[in-house]
Protein backbone atom coordinates (compact mmCIF):
# COMPACT_ATOMS: atom_id res chain seq x y z
CA UNK A 1 0.00 0.00 0.00
CA UNK A 2 1.50 3.20 -0.87
CA UNK A 3 1.23 6.57 1.40
CA UNK A 4 -0.54 7.97 -0.84
CA UNK A 5 -2.77 4.87 -0.11
CA UNK A 6 -2.42 4.65 3.85
CA UNK A 7 -3.49 8.70 3.99
CA UNK A 8 -6.63 7.55 2.09
CA UNK A 9 -7.75 4.99 4.47
CA UNK A 10 -6.80 6.96 7.41
CA UNK A 11 -8.70 9.89 6.45
CA UNK A 12 -11.71 7.29 5.53
CA UNK A 13 -11.28 5.04 8.96
CA UNK A 14 -11.12 8.92 11.08
CA UNK A 15 -14.36 10.43 8.99
CA UNK A 16 -16.29 6.46 9.52
CA UNK A 17 -15.25 7.21 13.11
CA UNK A 18 -16.61 10.41 13.21
CA UNK A 19 -19.88 10.08 11.35
CA UNK A 20 -20.37 6.51 13.60
CA UNK A 21 -19.64 8.77 16.88
CA UNK A 22 -22.54 11.34 15.60
CA UNK A 23 -24.70 8.19 14.79
CA UNK A 24 -24.26 6.51 18.29
CA UNK A 25 -24.68 10.15 19.44
CA UNK A 26 -27.74 10.49 18.39
CA UNK A 27 -29.39 7.14 19.08
CA UNK A 28 -27.86 7.17 22.51
CA UNK A 29 -29.56 10.66 22.88
CA UNK A 30 -32.53 9.13 21.76
CA UNK A 31 -32.41 6.22 24.04
CA UNK A 32 -32.35 8.39 27.03
CA UNK A 33 -34.78 10.76 26.26
CA UNK A 34 -37.03 7.82 25.33
CA UNK A 35 -35.83 5.97 28.82
CA UNK A 36 -36.45 9.85 30.86
CA UNK A 37 -39.68 10.06 28.83
CA UNK A 38 -40.85 6.42 30.42
CA UNK A 39 -39.43 6.87 33.86
CA UNK A 40 -41.65 10.86 33.80
CA UNK A 41 -44.46 8.87 32.93
CA UNK A 42 -44.24 5.96 35.26
CA UNK A 43 -43.93 9.05 38.32
CA UNK A 44 -47.77 9.84 37.25
CA UNK A 45 -49.87 8.19 39.21
CA UNK A 46 -53.64 8.02 39.26
CA UNK A 47 -54.90 10.00 42.13
CA UNK A 48 -58.22 9.10 43.45
CA UNK A 49 -59.77 11.76 46.00
CA UNK A 50 -62.07 10.41 48.57
CA UNK A 51 -64.93 12.28 50.08
CA UNK A 52 -64.82 13.87 53.26
CA UNK A 53 -67.73 11.99 54.51
CA UNK A 54 -66.66 8.24 53.20
CA UNK A 55 -67.21 5.63 56.04
CA UNK A 56 -64.40 3.52 56.73
CA UNK A 57 -66.02 0.33 54.99
CA UNK A 58 -66.28 2.58 51.91
CA UNK A 59 -62.79 3.27 52.11
CA UNK A 60 -62.04 -0.34 52.74
CA UNK A 61 -64.09 -1.18 49.49
CA UNK A 62 -62.37 1.05 47.37
CA UNK A 63 -59.03 0.08 48.42
CA UNK A 64 -60.17 -3.38 47.64
CA UNK A 65 -61.59 -2.70 44.52
CA UNK A 66 -58.09 -1.17 43.61
CA UNK A 67 -55.91 -3.90 44.55
CA UNK A 68 -57.52 -6.17 42.39
CA UNK A 69 -56.56 -4.23 39.28
CA UNK A 70 -54.02 -6.43 37.49
CA UNK A 71 -52.72 -3.14 36.05
CA UNK A 72 -52.29 -1.66 39.78
CA UNK A 73 -48.82 -1.62 40.88
CA UNK A 74 -49.19 -0.15 44.07
CA UNK A 75 -51.30 1.81 45.92
CA UNK A 76 -50.77 4.41 48.95
CA UNK A 77 -53.36 6.20 51.18
CA UNK A 78 -52.27 9.78 51.46
CA UNK A 79 -54.22 11.59 54.96
CA UNK A 80 -55.08 14.87 55.57
CA UNK A 81 -52.09 15.06 57.14
CA UNK A 82 -49.67 13.85 54.46
CA UNK A 83 -51.44 16.39 51.83
CA UNK A 84 -50.85 19.04 53.62
CA UNK A 85 -47.36 18.25 54.38
CA UNK A 86 -46.14 17.34 50.77
CA UNK A 87 -48.03 20.80 49.57
CA UNK A 88 -46.01 22.46 51.96
CA UNK A 89 -42.68 20.52 51.13
CA UNK A 90 -43.08 21.17 47.44
CA UNK A 91 -44.27 24.88 47.60
CA UNK A 92 -41.49 25.38 49.91
CA UNK A 93 -44.18 27.51 51.93
CA UNK A 94 -44.60 27.45 56.13
CA UNK A 95 -47.62 26.32 57.60
CA UNK A 96 -48.49 29.22 58.79
CA UNK A 97 -49.84 30.60 55.55
CA UNK A 98 -52.41 27.65 56.13
CA UNK A 99 -53.53 29.17 59.48
CA UNK A 100 -56.10 31.01 57.84
CA UNK A 101 -57.90 28.37 56.14
CA UNK A 102 -59.63 26.67 59.62
CA UNK A 103 -59.70 22.62 59.56
CA UNK A 104 -57.02 21.16 57.15
CA UNK A 105 -58.20 21.37 53.15
CA UNK A 106 -56.30 18.56 51.63
CA UNK A 107 -58.74 15.79 50.83
CA UNK A 108 -57.69 12.25 51.61
CA UNK A 109 -56.52 10.23 48.63
CA UNK A 110 -54.88 6.99 47.26
CA UNK A 111 -51.98 7.46 45.04
CA UNK A 112 -52.19 4.53 42.52
CA UNK A 113 -48.67 3.61 40.65
CA UNK A 114 -49.72 1.76 37.61
CA UNK A 115 -47.90 -1.08 35.43
CA UNK A 116 -46.10 0.04 32.38
CA UNK A 117 -48.86 -1.67 29.96
CA UNK A 118 -51.30 0.33 31.80
CA UNK A 119 -49.40 3.69 31.57
CA UNK A 120 -51.20 5.07 28.69
CA UNK A 121 -53.93 8.08 28.33
CA UNK A 122 -56.83 4.92 27.92
CA UNK A 123 -55.21 2.66 30.07
CA UNK A 124 -55.36 4.98 33.11
CA UNK A 125 -58.59 6.06 31.74
CA UNK A 126 -60.40 2.72 31.36
CA UNK A 127 -58.95 2.85 35.74
CA UNK A 128 -60.40 6.20 36.19
CA UNK A 129 -63.69 4.99 34.77
CA UNK A 130 -63.92 2.02 37.38
CA UNK A 131 -63.12 3.74 40.24
CA UNK A 132 -65.33 7.03 39.94
CA UNK A 133 -68.65 5.76 40.53
CA UNK A 134 -67.32 3.97 43.67
CA UNK A 135 -69.39 4.82 46.61
CA UNK A 136 -66.96 7.68 48.50
CA UNK A 137 -64.89 8.60 45.40
CA UNK A 138 -65.33 12.16 45.00
CA UNK A 139 -63.01 12.30 41.71
CA UNK A 140 -60.88 10.34 39.93
CA UNK A 141 -57.20 12.45 37.93
CA UNK A 142 -54.34 11.11 36.43
CA UNK A 143 -52.64 13.95 34.61
CA UNK A 144 -54.82 12.36 30.79
CA UNK A 145 -52.82 15.69 29.23
CA UNK A 146 -49.39 14.88 30.52
CA UNK A 147 -49.50 11.61 30.30
CA UNK A 148 -50.83 11.86 26.49
CA UNK A 149 -47.76 14.59 25.70
CA UNK A 150 -45.02 12.45 27.23
CA UNK A 151 -45.92 9.37 25.27
CA UNK A 152 -45.84 11.42 21.97
CA UNK A 153 -43.02 13.03 22.87
CA UNK A 154 -41.03 9.52 23.63
CA UNK A 155 -42.39 8.66 19.99
CA UNK A 156 -41.12 11.84 18.19
CA UNK A 157 -37.45 11.53 20.29
CA UNK A 158 -37.19 7.83 19.19
CA UNK A 159 -38.36 8.11 15.56
CA UNK A 160 -35.96 11.38 15.07
CA UNK A 161 -33.06 10.04 16.77
CA UNK A 162 -33.71 6.41 14.60
CA UNK A 163 -33.66 8.00 11.11
CA UNK A 164 -30.82 10.68 11.65
CA UNK A 165 -28.87 8.15 13.45
CA UNK A 166 -29.73 5.43 10.38
CA UNK A 167 -29.06 8.71 7.85
CA UNK A 168 -25.47 8.72 9.73
CA UNK A 169 -24.97 5.24 9.54
CA UNK A 170 -26.21 5.33 5.88
CA UNK A 171 -23.19 8.23 5.48
CA UNK A 172 -20.93 5.70 6.91
CA UNK A 173 -21.26 3.08 3.89
CA UNK A 174 -21.34 5.79 1.52
CA UNK A 175 -17.70 7.23 2.20
CA UNK A 176 -16.68 3.34 2.55
CA UNK A 177 -18.03 2.96 -0.62
CA UNK A 178 -16.38 5.79 -2.37
CA UNK A 179 -12.97 4.74 -0.69
CA UNK A 180 -13.15 1.19 -1.71
CA UNK A 181 -14.41 2.59 -5.22
CA UNK A 182 -11.34 5.16 -5.35
CA UNK A 183 -8.93 2.44 -3.75
CA UNK A 184 -9.84 -0.57 -6.75
CA UNK A 185 -9.09 2.21 -9.83
CA UNK A 186 -6.31 3.29 -7.50
CA UNK A 187 -5.51 -0.50 -8.25
CA UNK A 188 -6.77 -0.82 -11.41
CA UNK A 189 -3.24 -2.29 -12.73
CA UNK A 190 -2.98 -4.47 -10.40
CA UNK A 191 -6.39 -5.92 -10.42
CA UNK A 192 -5.90 -6.22 -14.41
CA UNK A 193 -2.57 -7.95 -13.92
CA UNK A 194 -4.32 -10.84 -11.28
CA UNK A 195 -6.97 -11.13 -13.77
CA UNK A 196 -4.92 -12.43 -16.41
CA UNK A 197 -2.97 -14.39 -13.95
CA UNK A 198 -6.50 -16.72 -13.04
CA UNK A 199 -7.28 -14.62 -9.91
CA UNK A 200 -10.85 -15.43 -9.22
CA UNK A 201 -13.48 -12.45 -8.50
CA UNK A 202 -13.16 -13.82 -5.01
CA UNK A 203 -9.62 -13.58 -4.54
CA UNK A 204 -9.05 -9.88 -6.37
CA UNK A 205 -11.91 -8.54 -4.27
CA UNK A 206 -10.60 -10.04 -0.76
CA UNK A 207 -8.69 -7.38 0.16
CA UNK A 208 -10.65 -4.66 -0.52
CA UNK A 209 -14.09 -6.14 1.22
CA UNK A 210 -11.74 -6.45 4.56
CA UNK A 211 -10.38 -3.37 4.62
CA UNK A 212 -14.06 -1.95 4.42
CA UNK A 213 -15.02 -4.23 6.73
CA UNK A 214 -11.33 -3.37 8.61
CA UNK A 215 -12.24 0.41 8.44
CA UNK A 216 -16.16 0.39 10.08
CA UNK A 217 -15.16 -1.90 12.85
CA UNK A 218 -12.28 0.36 13.63
CA UNK A 219 -14.65 3.42 13.51
CA UNK A 220 -16.75 1.51 15.47
CA UNK A 221 -14.27 1.09 18.04
CA UNK A 222 -13.39 4.43 18.07
CA UNK A 223 -16.88 5.36 18.19
CA UNK A 224 -17.72 3.52 20.81
CA UNK A 225 -14.96 4.55 22.98
CA UNK A 226 -14.92 8.34 22.23
CA UNK A 227 -19.13 8.31 23.47
CA UNK A 228 -18.16 6.16 26.50
CA UNK A 229 -15.48 8.67 27.46
CA UNK A 230 -18.09 11.47 26.99
CA UNK A 231 -20.85 10.06 29.26
CA UNK A 232 -18.02 8.74 32.00
CA UNK A 233 -17.64 12.57 31.72
CA UNK A 234 -21.03 13.39 32.12
CA UNK A 235 -22.39 11.49 34.65
CA UNK A 236 -19.12 11.38 36.70
CA UNK A 237 -18.19 14.33 36.78
CA UNK A 238 -21.06 17.12 35.43
CA UNK A 239 -23.76 14.95 37.94
CA UNK A 240 -21.86 16.26 41.06
CA UNK A 241 -21.34 19.75 39.75
CA UNK A 242 -24.85 20.53 38.75
CA UNK A 243 -27.92 20.70 41.30
CA UNK A 244 -31.63 20.16 41.51
CA UNK A 245 -33.51 19.23 38.10
CA UNK A 246 -30.30 19.06 36.04
CA UNK A 247 -28.48 16.55 38.41
CA UNK A 248 -31.34 14.34 38.53
CA UNK A 249 -31.69 14.36 34.80
CA UNK A 250 -28.00 13.79 34.13
CA UNK A 251 -28.34 11.33 37.04
CA UNK A 252 -30.80 9.54 35.22
CA UNK A 253 -28.40 9.24 32.34
CA UNK A 254 -27.61 5.66 30.96
CA UNK A 255 -24.91 4.13 28.68
CA UNK A 256 -26.17 0.72 27.87
CA UNK A 257 -23.02 -2.07 27.49
CA UNK A 258 -24.55 -3.39 24.84
CA UNK A 259 -24.65 -0.35 22.83
CA UNK A 260 -20.76 -0.88 22.46
CA UNK A 261 -20.77 -3.97 20.52
CA UNK A 262 -23.82 -3.13 18.68
CA UNK A 263 -22.27 0.03 17.77
CA UNK A 264 -18.84 -2.10 16.50
CA UNK A 265 -20.92 -4.08 15.21
CA UNK A 266 -22.63 -1.96 12.82
CA UNK A 267 -19.40 -0.11 12.18
CA UNK A 268 -18.36 -3.62 10.29
CA UNK A 269 -21.95 -4.23 9.06
CA UNK A 270 -21.79 -0.82 7.25
CA UNK A 271 -18.04 -0.73 6.27
CA UNK A 272 -18.82 -4.16 4.78
CA UNK A 273 -22.00 -3.13 2.83
CA UNK A 274 -20.61 -0.28 1.19
CA UNK A 275 -17.28 -1.85 0.33
CA UNK A 276 -19.82 -5.18 -1.17
CA UNK A 277 -21.25 -2.14 -3.50
CA UNK A 278 -18.18 -0.73 -4.39
CA UNK A 279 -16.51 -3.45 -5.56
CA UNK A 280 -19.54 -5.25 -7.87
CA UNK A 281 -18.30 -2.87 -9.94
CA UNK A 282 -14.67 -4.09 -10.35
CA UNK A 283 -15.64 -6.09 -13.34
CA UNK A 284 -16.30 -2.27 -15.14
CA UNK A 285 -13.12 -1.37 -13.90
CA UNK A 286 -10.74 -3.89 -14.87
CA UNK A 287 -12.41 -6.58 -17.49
CA UNK B 1 -8.10 -15.46 -48.34
CA UNK B 2 -11.27 -16.18 -48.01
CA UNK B 3 -12.09 -17.07 -44.07
CA UNK B 4 -13.41 -20.51 -43.11
CA UNK B 5 -15.78 -21.47 -40.88
CA UNK B 6 -14.75 -23.99 -37.96
CA UNK B 7 -16.57 -25.82 -35.75
CA UNK B 8 -16.14 -25.46 -32.12
CA UNK B 9 -16.60 -29.18 -32.23
CA UNK B 10 -13.32 -29.23 -33.72
CA UNK B 11 -11.34 -32.36 -32.40
CA UNK B 12 -9.34 -31.56 -29.11
CA UNK B 13 -6.34 -34.31 -30.49
CA UNK B 14 -4.20 -33.15 -33.27
CA UNK B 15 -4.79 -35.22 -36.30
CA UNK B 16 -1.21 -34.72 -37.39
CA UNK B 17 0.64 -36.54 -34.47
CA UNK B 18 1.75 -35.41 -31.57
CA UNK B 19 3.00 -37.34 -27.98
CA UNK B 20 -0.20 -36.76 -26.21
CA UNK B 21 -3.31 -35.54 -25.58
CA UNK B 22 -3.80 -31.53 -27.33
CA UNK B 23 -2.50 -28.82 -25.04
CA UNK B 24 -3.26 -26.17 -26.75
CA UNK B 25 -4.78 -26.01 -30.69
CA UNK B 26 -5.55 -23.37 -32.88
CA UNK B 27 -7.61 -23.90 -35.85
CA UNK B 28 -7.83 -21.82 -38.87
CA UNK B 29 -7.76 -18.41 -36.67
CA UNK B 30 -8.44 -14.80 -38.07
CA UNK B 31 -7.99 -11.60 -35.90
CA UNK B 32 -7.29 -7.98 -37.24
CA UNK B 33 -7.15 -4.97 -34.87
CA UNK B 34 -7.70 -2.88 -38.23
CA UNK B 35 -10.26 -3.25 -41.00
CA UNK B 36 -8.55 -4.98 -43.91
CA UNK B 37 -5.51 -5.54 -42.06
CA UNK B 38 -5.41 -8.80 -40.88
CA UNK B 39 -2.88 -9.69 -37.93
CA UNK B 40 -3.47 -13.51 -38.43
CA UNK B 41 -4.68 -14.92 -41.01
CA UNK B 42 -6.38 -18.75 -40.88
CA UNK B 43 -3.27 -19.82 -38.26
CA UNK B 44 -3.25 -23.98 -37.43
CA UNK B 45 -1.13 -25.89 -35.48
CA UNK B 46 -1.41 -27.77 -32.17
CA UNK B 47 1.31 -28.06 -29.07
CA UNK B 48 1.31 -32.03 -27.43
CA UNK B 49 0.59 -31.98 -23.68
CA UNK B 50 4.67 -32.01 -22.49
CA UNK B 51 5.55 -30.43 -25.70
CA UNK B 52 8.70 -28.03 -26.17
CA UNK B 53 7.05 -26.06 -29.37
CA UNK B 54 9.01 -22.92 -30.81
CA UNK B 55 7.25 -20.02 -32.85
CA UNK B 56 9.88 -17.83 -34.99
CA UNK B 57 8.71 -15.06 -36.34
CA UNK B 58 9.98 -11.12 -37.26
CA UNK B 59 8.45 -8.34 -34.68
CA UNK B 60 4.41 -7.59 -36.11
CA UNK B 61 4.37 -11.60 -37.21
CA UNK B 62 1.78 -12.50 -35.21
CA UNK B 63 3.47 -14.11 -31.95
CA UNK B 64 2.04 -12.09 -29.57
CA UNK B 65 -0.97 -11.54 -30.61
CA UNK B 66 -1.61 -15.61 -30.64
CA UNK B 67 -0.39 -15.76 -27.16
CA UNK B 68 -2.85 -13.10 -26.19
CA UNK B 69 -5.74 -15.13 -27.96
CA UNK B 70 -4.71 -18.05 -25.91
CA UNK B 71 -4.85 -16.24 -22.15
CA UNK B 72 -8.89 -14.67 -23.60
CA UNK B 73 -7.27 -11.24 -23.37
CA UNK B 74 -8.47 -11.00 -27.30
CA UNK B 75 -11.15 -13.15 -29.03
CA UNK B 76 -10.24 -14.45 -32.10
CA UNK B 77 -12.27 -13.16 -35.35
CA UNK B 78 -12.59 -16.42 -36.67
CA UNK B 79 -11.30 -19.84 -35.88
CA UNK B 80 -10.76 -21.50 -32.76
CA UNK B 81 -8.72 -21.89 -30.00
CA UNK B 82 -8.33 -24.37 -27.79
CA UNK B 83 -6.31 -24.51 -24.55
CA UNK B 84 -6.34 -27.47 -21.96
CA UNK B 85 -9.29 -29.15 -24.19
CA UNK B 86 -11.09 -25.70 -23.25
CA UNK B 87 -12.22 -23.45 -26.34
CA UNK B 88 -11.49 -19.93 -25.86
CA UNK B 89 -13.02 -16.87 -26.68
CA UNK B 90 -12.13 -13.79 -25.15
CA UNK B 91 -13.07 -12.71 -22.03
CA UNK B 92 -16.51 -14.53 -22.24
CA UNK B 93 -14.54 -17.82 -22.17
CA UNK B 94 -16.72 -19.87 -18.83
CA UNK B 95 -14.04 -21.06 -16.47
CA UNK B 96 -11.30 -18.45 -17.95
CA UNK B 97 -10.07 -17.90 -14.76
CA UNK B 98 -9.20 -21.92 -13.94
CA UNK B 99 -7.64 -21.75 -17.58
CA UNK B 100 -5.67 -19.19 -17.18
CA UNK B 101 -4.59 -20.74 -13.97
CA UNK B 102 -3.01 -23.42 -15.66
CA UNK B 103 -0.91 -21.62 -17.75
CA UNK B 104 2.65 -19.25 -16.91
CA UNK B 105 2.60 -16.45 -18.64
CA UNK B 106 5.48 -14.16 -19.53
CA UNK B 107 4.03 -12.38 -22.04
CA UNK B 108 3.19 -8.88 -23.35
CA UNK B 109 0.71 -7.11 -21.65
CA UNK B 110 1.51 -9.00 -18.09
CA UNK B 111 3.27 -6.74 -16.71
CA UNK B 112 5.68 -5.87 -13.51
CA UNK B 113 4.08 -3.91 -10.93
CA UNK B 114 6.26 -0.72 -10.64
CA UNK B 115 5.29 -0.03 -7.39
CA UNK B 116 6.02 -3.31 -6.16
CA UNK B 117 9.52 -5.28 -5.49
CA UNK B 118 10.11 -8.03 -7.85
CA UNK B 119 9.20 -10.56 -4.46
CA UNK B 120 5.63 -8.85 -4.30
CA UNK B 121 5.28 -9.50 -7.71
CA UNK B 122 6.24 -12.90 -7.87
CA UNK B 123 3.98 -13.40 -4.64
CA UNK B 124 0.87 -11.93 -6.81
CA UNK B 125 0.88 -14.87 -8.98
CA UNK B 126 0.75 -17.56 -5.72
CA UNK B 127 -2.25 -15.28 -4.64
CA UNK B 128 -4.00 -15.13 -7.86
CA UNK B 129 -3.93 -19.11 -7.57
CA UNK B 130 -5.27 -19.28 -3.65
CA UNK B 131 -1.58 -20.70 -3.00
CA UNK B 132 -0.88 -21.25 0.98
CA UNK B 133 0.06 -18.13 2.47
CA UNK B 134 2.58 -19.55 4.97
CA UNK B 135 4.41 -20.86 1.26
CA UNK B 136 4.22 -18.03 -0.47
CA UNK B 137 7.92 -16.69 1.15
CA UNK B 138 10.39 -20.01 0.36
CA UNK B 139 8.53 -20.37 -3.17
CA UNK B 140 9.15 -16.64 -4.06
CA UNK B 141 12.64 -17.30 -2.66
CA UNK B 142 13.21 -20.85 -4.61
CA UNK B 143 12.19 -19.73 -7.75
CA UNK B 144 14.36 -16.39 -7.40
CA UNK B 145 17.04 -18.63 -6.85
CA UNK B 146 16.43 -21.03 -9.79
CA UNK B 147 16.53 -17.78 -11.86
CA UNK B 148 19.43 -16.32 -10.30
CA UNK B 149 17.64 -13.30 -8.85
CA UNK B 150 17.30 -14.29 -5.33
CA UNK B 151 19.63 -10.85 -4.46
CA UNK B 152 17.12 -8.59 -6.25
CA UNK B 153 13.96 -9.80 -4.62
CA UNK B 154 13.67 -6.10 -2.64
CA UNK B 155 14.24 -4.01 -5.92
CA UNK B 156 11.20 -2.68 -7.85
CA UNK B 157 11.17 -3.34 -11.86
CA UNK B 158 12.32 0.16 -12.44
CA UNK B 159 15.79 -0.40 -11.07
CA UNK B 160 16.30 -3.87 -12.64
CA UNK B 161 18.25 -4.29 -16.24
CA UNK B 162 16.19 -5.88 -19.33
CA UNK B 163 17.90 -8.83 -18.67
CA UNK B 164 16.90 -9.17 -14.98
CA UNK B 165 12.93 -8.30 -15.84
CA UNK B 166 13.14 -10.89 -18.25
CA UNK B 167 13.63 -13.64 -15.62
CA UNK B 168 11.48 -11.75 -12.86
CA UNK B 169 8.58 -12.44 -15.51
CA UNK B 170 10.40 -15.92 -16.26
CA UNK B 171 10.33 -16.47 -12.27
CA UNK B 172 6.69 -15.42 -12.04
CA UNK B 173 5.28 -17.92 -15.18
CA UNK B 174 7.16 -20.66 -13.17
CA UNK B 175 6.18 -20.57 -9.35
CA UNK B 176 2.85 -21.77 -9.95
CA UNK B 177 3.95 -24.79 -11.14
CA UNK B 178 1.73 -24.63 -13.88
CA UNK B 179 1.19 -27.27 -16.57
CA UNK B 180 1.55 -24.99 -19.61
CA UNK B 181 3.79 -22.15 -19.75
CA UNK B 182 3.42 -19.23 -22.68
CA UNK B 183 7.09 -17.59 -23.04
CA UNK B 184 7.01 -14.29 -25.37
CA UNK B 185 10.79 -13.42 -26.45
CA UNK B 186 12.54 -14.96 -22.87
CA UNK B 187 15.85 -14.55 -24.40
CA UNK B 188 15.25 -10.89 -25.95
CA UNK B 189 17.28 -8.09 -24.30
CA UNK B 190 19.40 -10.32 -22.65
CA UNK B 191 23.23 -10.89 -22.95
CA UNK B 192 24.51 -14.30 -24.01
CA UNK B 193 25.42 -15.48 -20.49
CA UNK B 194 21.88 -14.40 -19.05
CA UNK B 195 20.81 -16.26 -22.51
CA UNK B 196 22.56 -19.66 -22.01
CA UNK B 197 20.45 -19.21 -17.90
CA UNK B 198 16.93 -18.86 -19.25
CA UNK B 199 17.56 -21.79 -22.14
CA UNK B 200 18.91 -23.70 -19.56
CA UNK B 201 15.70 -22.91 -17.05
CA UNK B 202 13.28 -23.43 -19.91
CA UNK B 203 14.84 -26.60 -20.87
CA UNK B 204 14.64 -27.73 -17.23
CA UNK B 205 10.75 -26.64 -16.66
CA UNK B 206 10.07 -29.17 -20.15
CA UNK B 207 12.22 -32.02 -18.38
CA UNK B 208 9.56 -31.57 -15.72
CA UNK B 209 6.81 -32.27 -18.38
CA UNK B 210 5.30 -28.85 -18.74
CA UNK B 211 3.98 -28.10 -21.75
CA UNK B 212 6.13 -24.93 -22.92
CA UNK B 213 5.46 -22.39 -26.02
CA UNK B 214 8.28 -20.18 -26.82
CA UNK B 215 7.50 -17.16 -29.33
CA UNK B 216 10.83 -15.73 -30.34
CA UNK B 217 12.24 -13.82 -33.40
CA UNK B 218 15.98 -15.62 -32.77
CA UNK B 219 16.01 -18.20 -35.41
CA UNK B 220 18.61 -20.05 -33.39
CA UNK B 221 16.38 -20.79 -30.17
CA UNK B 222 14.81 -23.64 -31.57
CA UNK B 223 17.72 -25.53 -31.96
CA UNK B 224 18.74 -24.44 -28.75
CA UNK B 225 16.03 -25.54 -26.79
CA UNK B 226 15.59 -28.44 -28.82
CA UNK B 227 12.01 -27.80 -29.76
CA UNK B 228 9.27 -28.04 -32.42
CA UNK B 229 9.40 -24.65 -34.77
CA UNK B 230 6.23 -23.17 -36.44
CA UNK B 231 7.41 -20.13 -38.55
CA UNK B 232 4.84 -17.25 -38.27
CA UNK B 233 5.22 -14.93 -41.33
CA UNK B 234 2.65 -12.11 -41.75
CA UNK B 235 0.14 -13.48 -39.75
CA UNK B 236 0.47 -17.26 -41.31
CA UNK B 237 1.76 -20.38 -40.56
CA UNK B 238 4.64 -20.84 -43.58
CA UNK B 239 6.56 -23.76 -41.48
CA UNK B 240 5.83 -26.47 -38.62
CA UNK B 241 8.64 -28.61 -38.29
CA UNK B 242 7.86 -32.29 -37.63
CA UNK B 243 6.97 -33.14 -33.79
CA UNK B 244 10.25 -34.04 -32.00
CA UNK B 245 9.10 -35.26 -29.19
CA UNK B 246 10.56 -34.25 -25.59
CA UNK B 247 13.57 -32.80 -25.80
Amino acid sequence: MSRGQRAVTAGVTLTAAVVLTLAGGCWLAAWNAWTLMRAWRADVKVVVYLRDTAAPEELDAIRAAIASEPAVRAHHLVTQAEAEAEFLRFMQLDRSVLEGLGDNPFPVSIEVSVADTAQTPSGMAALARRWTPLAGVEEVRFGEALIRDLSAAARVVWIVGAVIGGALAAAVAVVIGVMVHISLRVRREEISLLRLLGASDGVILKPFLLEGLAIGTVGGLAASAVLGGAWLVVHERWGSTFEGLLAAWIDRLVFPMEFMPLLIGLGAVVGGAGSVVAARRVRQLAP
Amino acid sequence: MARRTVSAQAPARAAAGGNGPVAIQLLDVWKSFQAGLDVLRGVSFHVARGELVVIEGATGAGKSTLFRLMIGAERADAGTVFVGGAEIRGGGTPDLAAIRRSMGLMVQGVPLLPASTVADNIALALRAVKAPFHDTRIRVYEILKAVGMEGRRAAYPPQLSGGELQRVCLARALVTRPPIVLADEPTALVDEVAAREVISILRATHARGVTLLVATHDPALAGRLGARRVILQAGRVVVASPVAGRA
